[in-house]
Protein backbone atom coordinates (compact mmCIF):
# COMPACT_ATOMS: atom_id res chain seq x y z
CA UNK A 1 0.00 0.00 0.00
CA UNK A 2 1.46 3.30 -0.96
CA UNK A 3 1.60 6.19 1.47
CA UNK A 4 -0.73 9.03 0.43
CA UNK A 5 1.32 11.93 -0.79
CA UNK A 6 0.91 15.60 -1.56
CA UNK A 7 2.81 17.81 -3.96
CA UNK A 8 3.89 21.31 -3.05
CA UNK A 9 5.00 23.97 -5.42
CA UNK A 10 7.37 26.58 -4.13
CA UNK A 11 7.20 30.13 -5.40
CA UNK A 12 10.08 29.52 -7.79
CA UNK A 13 8.14 26.73 -9.44
CA UNK A 14 9.86 23.61 -8.06
CA UNK A 15 7.51 20.76 -7.12
CA UNK A 16 8.23 18.65 -4.05
CA UNK A 17 6.35 15.51 -3.05
CA UNK A 18 5.80 14.76 0.62
CA UNK A 19 3.99 12.12 2.61
CA UNK A 20 0.65 13.37 3.73
CA UNK A 21 1.16 12.83 7.49
CA UNK A 22 4.39 14.80 7.25
CA UNK A 23 2.63 17.66 5.52
CA UNK A 24 -0.05 17.68 8.15
CA UNK A 25 2.41 18.96 10.76
CA UNK A 26 1.38 22.25 9.23
CA UNK A 27 -1.93 23.34 10.66
CA UNK A 28 -2.53 25.51 7.62
CA UNK A 29 -2.23 22.58 5.22
CA UNK A 30 -4.25 20.34 7.48
CA UNK A 31 -7.10 22.82 7.66
CA UNK A 32 -6.91 23.42 3.98
CA UNK A 33 -7.22 19.73 3.21
CA UNK A 34 -10.09 19.52 5.66
CA UNK A 35 -11.86 22.40 3.92
CA UNK A 36 -11.13 21.71 0.29
CA UNK A 37 -10.80 17.93 0.28
CA UNK A 38 -8.01 15.91 -1.28
CA UNK A 39 -6.28 17.11 -4.38
CA UNK A 40 -3.84 15.61 -6.84
CA UNK A 41 -2.63 18.95 -8.02
CA UNK A 42 0.48 20.68 -6.82
CA UNK A 43 -0.34 22.97 -3.90
CA UNK A 44 1.22 26.37 -4.44
CA UNK A 45 2.97 27.82 -1.43
CA UNK A 46 3.36 31.52 -2.15
CA UNK A 47 6.48 33.35 -0.98
CA UNK A 48 8.33 30.29 0.28
CA UNK A 49 11.19 29.32 -2.02
CA UNK A 50 12.58 25.91 -2.74
CA UNK A 51 15.49 25.87 -0.30
CA UNK A 52 13.37 27.00 2.59
CA UNK A 53 10.56 24.64 1.73
CA UNK A 54 13.00 21.71 1.67
CA UNK A 55 14.35 22.71 5.08
CA UNK A 56 10.85 22.93 6.48
CA UNK A 57 9.91 19.54 5.09
CA UNK A 58 13.14 18.07 6.45
CA UNK A 59 12.18 19.28 9.90
CA UNK A 60 8.64 17.94 9.56
CA UNK A 61 9.90 14.55 8.51
CA UNK A 62 12.20 14.32 11.49
CA UNK A 63 9.46 15.38 13.87
CA UNK A 64 6.53 13.52 12.35
CA UNK A 65 6.35 11.14 15.33
CA UNK A 66 6.16 13.95 17.93
CA UNK A 67 3.00 14.23 19.99
CA UNK A 68 0.94 17.20 18.85
CA UNK A 69 1.36 20.36 20.86
CA UNK A 70 -1.64 20.22 23.14
CA UNK A 71 -2.02 23.33 25.24
CA UNK A 72 -0.56 26.79 25.41
CA UNK A 73 1.01 26.25 28.79
CA UNK A 74 2.95 29.47 28.81
CA UNK A 75 4.82 28.99 32.04
CA UNK A 76 6.24 25.60 31.21
CA UNK A 77 7.13 26.84 27.76
CA UNK A 78 9.24 29.70 29.01
CA UNK A 79 11.34 27.60 31.33
CA UNK A 80 13.00 25.65 28.55
CA UNK A 81 15.02 27.69 26.13
CA UNK A 82 17.28 24.74 25.37
CA UNK A 83 16.89 23.07 22.03
CA UNK A 84 17.52 19.41 21.35
CA UNK A 85 20.64 18.41 19.49
CA UNK A 86 19.14 17.65 16.12
CA UNK A 87 17.29 20.93 16.03
CA UNK A 88 20.43 22.80 16.96
CA UNK A 89 22.26 21.27 14.04
CA UNK A 90 19.26 21.89 11.83
CA UNK A 91 19.26 25.58 12.74
CA UNK A 92 22.94 26.07 11.96
CA UNK A 93 22.24 28.11 8.85
CA UNK A 94 22.95 31.67 7.92
CA UNK A 95 20.83 34.40 9.39
CA UNK A 96 18.75 35.12 6.34
CA UNK A 97 17.83 31.47 6.02
CA UNK A 98 16.97 31.28 9.70
CA UNK A 99 14.54 34.15 9.44
CA UNK A 100 12.99 32.76 6.31
CA UNK A 101 12.45 29.45 8.05
CA UNK A 102 10.79 31.25 10.92
CA UNK A 103 8.59 33.20 8.54
CA UNK A 104 7.64 30.04 6.66
CA UNK A 105 6.88 28.25 9.93
CA UNK A 106 4.73 31.12 11.01
CA UNK A 107 2.99 31.21 7.66
CA UNK A 108 2.38 27.48 7.50
CA UNK A 109 1.50 27.47 11.20
CA UNK A 110 3.99 24.85 12.36
CA UNK A 111 4.14 25.48 16.06
CA UNK A 112 7.12 23.29 16.89
CA UNK A 113 9.33 24.72 14.17
CA UNK A 114 8.36 28.25 15.06
CA UNK A 115 9.30 27.61 18.67
CA UNK A 116 12.65 26.18 17.72
CA UNK A 117 13.35 29.14 15.47
CA UNK A 118 12.40 31.64 18.13
CA UNK A 119 14.52 29.88 20.70
CA UNK A 120 17.44 29.98 18.30
CA UNK A 121 17.03 33.72 17.85
CA UNK A 122 16.75 34.17 21.62
CA UNK A 123 19.93 32.20 22.14
CA UNK A 124 21.70 34.24 19.50
CA UNK A 125 21.04 37.41 21.47
CA UNK A 126 21.62 36.02 24.93
CA UNK A 127 24.65 37.35 26.77
CA UNK A 128 25.59 39.90 24.14
CA UNK A 129 26.21 43.57 24.65
CA UNK A 130 23.96 46.11 22.90
CA UNK A 131 26.78 46.92 20.49
CA UNK A 132 27.18 43.25 19.54
CA UNK A 133 23.46 42.89 19.01
CA UNK A 134 23.46 45.93 16.76
CA UNK A 135 26.27 44.40 14.76
CA UNK A 136 24.54 41.00 14.58
CA UNK A 137 21.30 42.41 13.28
CA UNK A 138 22.74 45.35 11.45
CA UNK A 139 20.80 47.90 13.47
CA UNK A 140 21.57 51.57 13.80
CA UNK A 141 21.65 53.16 17.21
CA UNK A 142 19.06 55.94 17.18
CA UNK A 143 19.39 56.92 20.86
CA UNK A 144 21.08 60.04 22.10
CA UNK A 145 23.60 59.38 24.88
CA UNK A 146 21.19 60.90 27.42
CA UNK A 147 18.36 58.61 26.35
CA UNK A 148 20.69 55.66 26.54
CA UNK A 149 21.72 56.63 30.06
CA UNK A 150 18.13 56.98 31.11
CA UNK A 151 17.28 53.54 29.79
CA UNK A 152 20.29 52.13 31.59
CA UNK A 153 18.99 53.67 34.82
CA UNK A 154 15.49 52.40 34.16
CA UNK A 155 16.88 48.92 33.70
CA UNK A 156 18.20 48.92 37.24
CA UNK A 157 15.01 47.31 38.47
CA UNK A 158 16.11 44.08 36.88
CA UNK A 159 19.45 43.96 38.65
CA UNK A 160 19.56 41.11 41.07
CA UNK A 161 20.00 42.33 44.60
CA UNK B 1 -4.53 28.25 -13.81
CA UNK B 2 -6.97 25.58 -12.74
CA UNK B 3 -9.90 26.33 -10.54
CA UNK B 4 -8.71 24.33 -7.58
CA UNK B 5 -5.38 26.13 -7.59
CA UNK B 6 -7.28 29.41 -7.49
CA UNK B 7 -9.31 28.17 -4.54
CA UNK B 8 -6.18 27.08 -2.68
CA UNK B 9 -4.64 30.50 -3.09
CA UNK B 10 -7.85 32.13 -1.94
CA UNK B 11 -7.86 29.90 1.09
CA UNK B 12 -4.31 30.90 1.98
CA UNK B 13 -5.12 34.55 1.68
CA UNK B 14 -8.22 34.22 3.79
CA UNK B 15 -6.70 31.96 6.39
CA UNK B 16 -3.62 33.93 7.26
CA UNK B 17 -5.24 37.26 6.64
CA UNK B 18 -1.91 38.60 5.57
CA UNK B 19 0.60 37.43 3.03
CA UNK B 20 4.13 38.60 3.53
CA UNK B 21 4.66 39.42 -0.06
CA UNK B 22 8.28 40.02 -0.80
CA UNK B 23 9.24 40.40 2.86
CA UNK B 24 12.39 38.25 2.71
CA UNK B 25 13.66 40.34 -0.16
CA UNK B 26 13.03 43.50 1.77
CA UNK B 27 14.75 42.02 4.78
CA UNK B 28 17.99 41.64 2.95
CA UNK B 29 17.79 45.10 1.44
CA UNK B 30 16.90 47.27 4.39
CA UNK B 31 19.54 48.07 7.02
CA UNK B 32 17.39 46.76 9.88
CA UNK B 33 17.40 43.09 9.10
CA UNK B 34 16.67 40.44 11.62
CA UNK B 35 14.40 40.67 14.58
CA UNK B 36 13.03 44.06 13.67
CA UNK B 37 12.16 42.82 10.20
CA UNK B 38 10.13 39.92 11.52
CA UNK B 39 6.39 40.42 11.75
CA UNK B 40 5.42 41.58 15.21
CA UNK B 41 3.73 38.40 16.32
CA UNK B 42 6.84 36.39 15.51
CA UNK B 43 9.16 38.88 17.17
CA UNK B 44 7.01 38.76 20.29
CA UNK B 45 7.32 34.99 20.18
CA UNK B 46 11.11 35.33 20.14
CA UNK B 47 11.05 37.81 23.00
CA UNK B 48 8.99 35.37 24.96
CA UNK B 49 11.96 33.02 25.17
CA UNK B 50 14.51 35.62 26.23
CA UNK B 51 15.42 36.16 29.85
CA UNK B 52 14.91 39.51 31.50
CA UNK B 53 18.54 40.57 31.37
CA UNK B 54 18.63 39.97 27.64
CA UNK B 55 15.49 41.99 27.14
CA UNK B 56 17.01 44.86 29.09
CA UNK B 57 20.01 44.78 26.80
CA UNK B 58 17.76 44.58 23.78
CA UNK B 59 15.98 47.66 25.04
CA UNK B 60 19.21 49.59 24.75
CA UNK B 61 19.84 48.83 21.11
CA UNK B 62 17.35 50.99 19.28
CA UNK B 63 14.00 52.68 19.58
CA UNK B 64 11.96 50.12 17.71
CA UNK B 65 13.31 47.36 19.95
CA UNK B 66 12.64 49.45 23.01
CA UNK B 67 8.99 49.72 22.00
CA UNK B 68 8.87 46.08 21.02
CA UNK B 69 9.97 44.72 24.38
CA UNK B 70 8.10 47.24 26.51
CA UNK B 71 5.01 45.20 27.29
CA UNK B 72 6.86 41.98 27.98
CA UNK B 73 9.31 43.76 30.25
CA UNK B 74 6.53 45.52 32.09
CA UNK B 75 4.82 42.21 32.72
CA UNK B 76 8.07 40.70 33.99
CA UNK B 77 8.64 43.78 36.12
CA UNK B 78 5.24 43.49 37.75
CA UNK B 79 5.89 39.97 38.83
CA UNK B 80 9.52 40.24 39.84
CA UNK B 81 10.07 43.47 41.77
CA UNK B 82 7.76 42.50 44.60
CA UNK B 83 7.92 39.34 46.68
CA UNK B 84 5.12 36.93 45.80
CA UNK B 85 1.78 37.35 47.48
CA UNK B 86 2.26 34.08 49.36
CA UNK B 87 5.24 35.59 51.15
CA UNK B 88 3.17 38.61 52.11
CA UNK B 89 0.45 36.35 53.40
CA UNK B 90 2.97 34.45 55.45
CA UNK B 91 4.61 37.37 57.23
CA UNK B 92 1.97 40.06 57.34
CA UNK B 93 -1.32 40.33 59.17
CA UNK B 94 -3.89 42.92 58.18
CA UNK B 95 -6.36 43.99 60.81
CA UNK B 96 -9.87 45.19 60.13
CA UNK B 97 -8.97 48.86 59.98
CA UNK B 98 -6.29 48.14 57.41
CA UNK B 99 -3.33 48.29 59.76
CA UNK B 100 -0.62 45.93 58.70
CA UNK B 101 1.71 44.17 61.08
CA UNK B 102 4.70 42.17 60.14
CA UNK B 103 6.18 40.54 63.16
CA UNK B 104 7.14 37.40 61.33
CA UNK B 105 9.60 38.89 58.91
CA UNK B 106 13.17 39.25 60.04
CA UNK B 107 15.52 40.58 57.43
CA UNK B 108 18.52 39.67 59.55
CA UNK B 109 17.68 36.01 59.21
CA UNK B 110 16.10 34.81 56.04
CA UNK B 111 16.09 37.98 53.95
CA UNK B 112 13.66 38.04 51.07
CA UNK B 113 14.58 40.05 48.00
CA UNK B 114 12.47 43.17 47.59
CA UNK B 115 13.85 44.99 44.58
CA UNK B 116 11.21 47.71 44.48
CA UNK B 117 11.62 48.75 48.10
CA UNK B 118 15.38 48.66 47.71
CA UNK B 119 15.23 50.87 44.62
CA UNK B 120 13.12 53.33 46.56
CA UNK B 121 15.56 53.33 49.46
CA UNK B 122 18.48 53.94 47.12
CA UNK B 123 16.67 56.66 45.22
CA UNK B 124 16.69 55.06 41.78
CA UNK B 125 13.95 57.26 40.39
CA UNK B 126 14.07 56.13 36.78
CA UNK B 127 13.84 52.48 37.68
CA UNK B 128 10.98 53.08 40.10
CA UNK B 129 9.18 55.18 37.50
CA UNK B 130 9.45 52.25 35.12
CA UNK B 131 7.90 49.96 37.72
CA UNK B 132 5.09 52.40 38.46
CA UNK B 133 4.42 52.90 34.77
CA UNK B 134 4.26 49.14 34.44
CA UNK B 135 1.16 49.29 36.57
CA UNK B 136 2.38 48.78 40.12
CA UNK B 137 0.74 50.85 42.81
CA UNK B 138 2.72 53.48 44.68
CA UNK B 139 1.02 52.29 47.84
CA UNK B 140 2.47 48.82 48.08
CA UNK B 141 4.05 47.72 51.34
CA UNK B 142 7.37 46.06 51.89
CA UNK B 143 7.64 42.95 54.01
CA UNK B 144 8.27 45.03 57.13
CA UNK B 145 4.80 46.52 56.55
CA UNK B 146 6.00 49.95 55.51
CA UNK B 147 4.58 51.74 52.48
CA UNK B 148 7.06 52.93 49.87
CA UNK B 149 6.64 56.57 50.86
CA UNK B 150 7.78 55.72 54.38
CA UNK B 151 10.92 54.10 53.00
CA UNK B 152 11.66 57.09 50.78
CA UNK B 153 11.24 59.42 53.70
CA UNK B 154 13.30 57.26 56.03
CA UNK B 155 16.18 57.41 53.57
CA UNK B 156 15.57 61.09 52.77
CA UNK B 157 15.03 60.50 49.07
CA UNK B 158 13.27 63.70 48.14
CA UNK B 159 13.02 63.13 44.40
CA UNK B 160 11.70 59.68 45.10
CA UNK B 161 9.06 60.94 47.51
CA UNK B 162 8.02 63.45 44.88
CA UNK B 163 7.70 60.71 42.28
CA UNK B 164 5.68 58.49 44.60
CA UNK B 165 3.33 61.31 45.52
CA UNK B 166 2.86 62.08 41.84
CA UNK B 167 1.83 58.49 41.29
CA UNK B 168 -0.74 58.63 44.04
CA UNK B 169 1.08 57.52 47.16
CA UNK B 170 -1.06 58.18 50.21
CA UNK B 171 0.63 60.66 52.57
CA UNK B 172 -1.77 59.65 55.33
CA UNK B 173 -0.81 55.99 55.39
CA UNK B 174 0.31 54.89 58.82
CA UNK B 175 2.31 52.02 60.15
CA UNK B 176 2.11 50.37 63.51
CA UNK B 177 2.95 51.02 66.25
CA UNK B 178 1.74 54.51 67.14
CA UNK B 179 0.44 55.30 63.66
CA UNK B 180 3.69 56.64 62.30
CA UNK B 181 3.22 58.48 59.05
CA UNK B 182 5.81 59.14 56.40
CA UNK B 183 6.39 62.52 58.02
CA UNK B 184 7.44 60.86 61.27
CA UNK B 185 9.78 58.60 59.38
CA UNK B 186 11.85 61.60 58.30
CA UNK B 187 13.33 61.64 61.79
CA UNK B 188 12.56 58.14 62.93
CA UNK B 189 15.98 56.80 62.33
CA UNK B 190 16.77 53.21 63.16
CA UNK B 191 20.38 52.26 63.64
CA UNK B 192 20.10 49.65 60.92
CA UNK B 193 17.74 49.27 58.07
CA UNK B 194 17.23 46.40 55.71
CA UNK B 195 18.21 48.40 52.66
CA UNK B 196 21.12 50.32 54.00
CA UNK B 197 24.10 50.19 56.32
CA UNK B 198 23.56 52.19 59.54
CA UNK B 199 21.94 55.51 58.85
CA UNK B 200 24.06 58.42 60.13
CA UNK B 201 22.12 60.74 62.43
CA UNK B 202 21.91 64.44 61.69
CA UNK B 203 23.92 64.11 58.54
CA UNK B 204 21.36 65.49 56.19
CA UNK B 205 19.51 68.20 58.06
CA UNK B 206 18.71 70.47 55.08
CA UNK B 207 17.50 67.51 53.06
CA UNK B 208 15.34 66.36 55.94
CA UNK B 209 13.85 69.83 56.20
CA UNK B 210 13.05 69.78 52.50
CA UNK B 211 11.46 66.40 52.95
CA UNK B 212 9.29 67.69 55.78
CA UNK B 213 8.19 70.64 53.63
CA UNK B 214 7.41 68.39 50.68
CA UNK B 215 5.32 66.00 52.77
CA UNK B 216 3.46 68.75 54.57
CA UNK B 217 2.73 70.37 51.23
CA UNK B 218 1.32 67.07 50.04
CA UNK B 219 -1.06 66.95 52.97
CA UNK B 220 0.80 64.82 55.49
CA UNK B 221 0.10 64.64 59.20
CA UNK B 222 2.29 63.46 62.00
CA UNK B 223 1.47 61.05 64.74
CA UNK B 224 0.25 62.35 68.07
CA UNK B 225 0.59 59.04 69.80
CA UNK B 226 4.29 58.87 70.40
CA UNK B 227 5.38 61.64 72.73
CA UNK B 228 6.52 64.77 71.02
CA UNK B 229 7.39 62.80 67.91
CA UNK B 230 8.81 64.89 65.13
CA UNK B 231 7.91 68.21 66.76
CA UNK B 232 11.33 69.05 68.26
CA UNK B 233 12.76 68.82 64.77
CA UNK B 234 9.86 70.69 63.22
CA UNK B 235 10.06 73.48 65.78
CA UNK B 236 13.75 73.87 65.05
CA UNK B 237 12.93 74.98 61.53
CA UNK B 238 12.80 78.63 60.63
CA UNK B 239 9.15 78.87 59.64
CA UNK B 240 7.88 76.32 62.10
CA UNK B 241 4.73 78.28 62.91
CA UNK B 242 3.49 78.12 59.34
CA UNK B 243 4.45 74.46 59.15
CA UNK B 244 2.54 73.61 62.32
CA UNK B 245 -0.45 75.46 60.97
CA UNK B 246 -0.14 73.46 57.76
CA UNK B 247 -0.01 70.20 59.70
CA UNK B 248 -3.09 71.20 61.63
CA UNK B 249 -4.96 72.03 58.44
CA UNK B 250 -3.89 68.66 57.09
CA UNK B 251 -5.87 67.12 59.90
CA UNK B 252 -3.29 66.34 62.54
CA UNK B 253 -5.52 67.98 65.15
CA UNK B 254 -9.20 67.86 64.24
CA UNK B 255 -10.11 69.84 67.36
CA UNK B 256 -8.29 72.12 69.80
CA UNK B 257 -8.70 69.44 72.43
CA UNK B 258 -6.47 67.19 70.40
CA UNK B 259 -3.66 69.69 70.61
CA UNK B 260 -4.02 69.80 74.38
CA UNK B 261 -4.09 66.06 74.52
CA UNK B 262 -0.91 65.92 72.47
CA UNK B 263 0.76 68.46 74.73
CA UNK B 264 0.22 66.09 77.62
CA UNK B 265 2.64 63.71 75.95
CA UNK B 266 5.50 66.18 75.98
CA UNK B 267 6.86 64.77 79.22
CA UNK B 268 10.48 64.85 78.06
CA UNK B 269 10.14 68.09 76.17
CA UNK B 270 8.14 70.53 78.32
CA UNK B 271 9.92 73.52 76.80
CA UNK B 272 8.17 72.70 73.53
CA UNK B 273 4.79 73.63 74.96
CA UNK B 274 5.43 77.34 74.53
CA UNK B 275 6.26 76.94 70.86
CA UNK B 276 3.14 74.95 70.14
CA UNK B 277 0.90 77.34 72.05
CA UNK B 278 2.38 80.29 70.21
CA UNK B 279 1.95 78.62 66.84
CA UNK B 280 -1.50 77.22 67.51
CA UNK B 281 -3.29 79.55 69.93
CA UNK B 282 -6.51 77.60 69.43
CA UNK B 283 -5.31 75.25 72.11
CA UNK B 284 -6.31 77.85 74.71
CA UNK B 285 -9.94 77.41 73.77
CA UNK B 286 -9.84 73.80 74.88
CA UNK B 287 -10.76 74.39 78.51
CA UNK B 288 -11.27 70.82 79.44
CA UNK B 289 -10.03 67.67 77.90
CA UNK B 290 -11.33 64.20 78.24
CA UNK B 291 -8.39 61.92 78.04
CA UNK B 292 -10.02 58.66 78.72
CA UNK B 293 -13.14 59.44 76.69
CA UNK B 294 -14.96 57.24 79.16
CA UNK B 295 -15.26 59.16 82.37
CA UNK B 296 -17.65 61.97 82.58
CA UNK B 297 -15.42 64.10 84.68
CA UNK B 298 -13.43 66.41 82.52
CA UNK B 299 -10.18 67.95 83.52
CA UNK B 300 -8.04 70.73 82.25
CA UNK B 301 -4.78 69.78 80.61
CA UNK B 302 -2.88 71.32 83.50
CA UNK B 303 -4.82 69.30 86.01
CA UNK B 304 -4.29 66.13 84.07
CA UNK B 305 -0.55 66.75 83.84
CA UNK B 306 -0.42 67.22 87.58
CA UNK B 307 -2.42 64.09 88.25
CA UNK B 308 0.04 62.19 86.07
CA UNK B 309 2.87 63.75 88.12
CA UNK B 310 4.39 65.58 85.17
CA UNK B 311 5.08 68.70 87.16
CA UNK B 312 7.53 70.42 84.77
CA UNK B 313 4.97 70.02 82.03
CA UNK B 314 2.18 71.42 84.19
CA UNK B 315 4.33 74.39 85.18
CA UNK B 316 5.11 75.13 81.54
CA UNK B 317 1.43 74.95 80.67
CA UNK B 318 0.50 77.37 83.43
CA UNK B 319 3.15 79.80 82.27
CA UNK B 320 1.88 79.56 78.71
CA UNK B 321 -1.61 80.64 79.74
CA UNK B 322 -3.23 77.33 79.05
CA UNK B 323 -6.79 77.51 80.41
CA UNK B 324 -7.56 76.60 84.00
CA UNK B 325 -10.48 74.49 84.95
CA UNK B 326 -12.10 76.55 87.62
CA UNK B 327 -14.30 73.70 88.70
CA UNK B 328 -18.01 73.16 88.52
CA UNK B 329 -18.96 76.45 90.11
CA UNK B 330 -15.84 78.31 89.02
CA UNK B 331 -14.74 78.29 92.59
CA UNK B 332 -12.98 75.07 93.21
CA UNK B 333 -9.56 75.67 91.65
CA UNK B 334 -8.62 72.02 91.19
CA UNK B 335 -5.18 72.92 89.87
CA UNK B 336 -4.33 75.04 92.85
CA UNK B 337 -5.79 72.48 95.16
CA UNK B 338 -3.60 69.67 93.89
CA UNK B 339 -0.42 71.65 94.25
CA UNK B 340 -1.23 72.96 97.67
CA UNK B 341 -2.39 69.58 98.76
CA UNK B 342 0.91 68.09 97.66
CA UNK B 343 2.76 70.64 99.69
CA UNK B 344 0.52 70.00 102.66
CA UNK B 345 0.86 66.24 102.68
CA UNK B 346 4.49 66.04 101.71
CA UNK B 347 5.62 68.95 103.74
CA UNK B 348 9.14 67.69 104.34
CA UNK B 349 9.74 66.24 100.93
CA UNK B 350 8.01 68.79 98.79
CA UNK B 351 8.72 68.72 95.16
CA UNK B 352 10.31 71.98 94.17
CA UNK B 353 7.89 72.14 91.28
CA UNK B 354 4.88 72.28 93.59
CA UNK B 355 6.01 75.60 94.98
CA UNK B 356 6.69 76.96 91.57
CA UNK B 357 3.31 75.80 90.40
CA UNK B 358 1.49 77.51 93.26
CA UNK B 359 3.40 80.72 92.58
CA UNK B 360 2.69 80.55 88.88
CA UNK B 361 -0.99 79.85 89.48
CA UNK B 362 -1.40 82.71 91.84
CA UNK B 363 0.04 85.00 89.22
CA UNK B 364 -2.70 83.97 86.80
CA UNK B 365 -5.47 86.48 86.25
CA UNK B 366 -8.30 83.98 86.52
CA UNK B 367 -7.40 83.15 90.08
CA UNK B 368 -7.08 86.76 91.11
CA UNK B 369 -10.30 87.68 89.38
CA UNK B 370 -12.24 84.87 91.01
CA UNK B 371 -11.93 86.64 94.29
CA UNK B 372 -9.09 85.02 96.03
CA UNK B 373 -7.56 88.27 97.22
CA UNK B 374 -10.80 89.83 98.48
CA UNK B 375 -11.44 86.73 100.47
CA UNK B 376 -8.11 86.99 102.16
CA UNK B 377 -8.79 90.60 102.97
CA UNK B 378 -12.31 90.08 104.20
CA UNK B 379 -11.81 87.03 106.33
CA UNK B 380 -13.32 83.58 106.26
CA UNK B 381 -16.72 84.08 107.75
CA UNK B 382 -17.99 86.38 105.10
CA UNK B 383 -17.14 84.11 102.24
CA UNK B 384 -19.23 81.26 101.04
CA UNK B 385 -16.57 79.34 99.27
CA UNK B 386 -15.37 76.43 101.34
CA UNK B 387 -13.27 74.75 98.74
CA UNK B 388 -10.61 77.42 98.77
CA UNK B 389 -7.21 75.99 99.61
CA UNK B 390 -6.52 78.75 102.06
CA UNK B 391 -9.96 78.37 103.49
CA UNK B 392 -9.38 74.68 103.83
CA UNK B 393 -6.19 75.14 105.76
CA UNK B 394 -7.72 77.80 107.92
CA UNK B 395 -10.53 75.45 108.85
CA UNK B 396 -7.96 72.79 109.55
CA UNK B 397 -6.06 75.30 111.62
CA UNK B 398 -2.95 74.40 109.71
CA UNK B 399 -1.09 77.60 110.53
CA UNK B 400 2.17 76.84 108.74
CA UNK B 401 0.29 76.36 105.50
CA UNK B 402 -1.76 79.45 106.01
CA UNK B 403 1.38 81.40 106.71
CA UNK B 404 2.98 80.02 103.63
CA UNK B 405 0.03 80.90 101.43
CA UNK B 406 -0.06 84.35 102.84
CA UNK B 407 3.66 84.74 102.28
CA UNK B 408 2.94 84.21 98.65
CA UNK B 409 1.91 87.75 98.30
CA UNK B 410 -1.80 87.19 98.64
Amino acid sequence: MSVPTLTFQSNDGVEITVARDVAERSVLIKNMLGDLGDTDEAIPIPNVNEAVLRKVIEWCEHHKGDPPNTGDDDDSRRKTTDIDEWDQKFMQVDQEMLFEIILAANYLDIKGLLDVGCKTVANMIKGKSPEEIRKTFNIQNDFTPEEEDQIRRENEWAEDR
Amino acid sequence: MSRIRQRILEFFAQYRGRIFTGRPQRMSNTPATGLAALPTEVAVECIFYMDTATLCVLRLTCKSFRDLVRETLQARCRESVLPPQSTYDRVMAISEDGTRRSSRYSWRKGRVKQPLARLVAHGRCDAVRFCLDAGLSANVYDLSARPLLHIASLHTQIAMAHLLLEHGADPHATVSPARYTALDYVRWIPLYDEFEPPVPLDEDLPAQEDMVRLLLGAGARYTTENGEGILPFLCGMRDYQALLRRAMLNGTYPEPEDIARHLLRFIYWPEGVRKIVEALPEVKSAVTIDRSRRRESRRSAIQQAMIEQHMPLALEMIKCDMPLNLGDYRTQYPELFIAVDNIYHWRFQTNTYDWQIVHALLRRDEIRRAGFLPWVNQGPNRHEVFQFPLNHYLLQQDWPMVAMLLRMNL
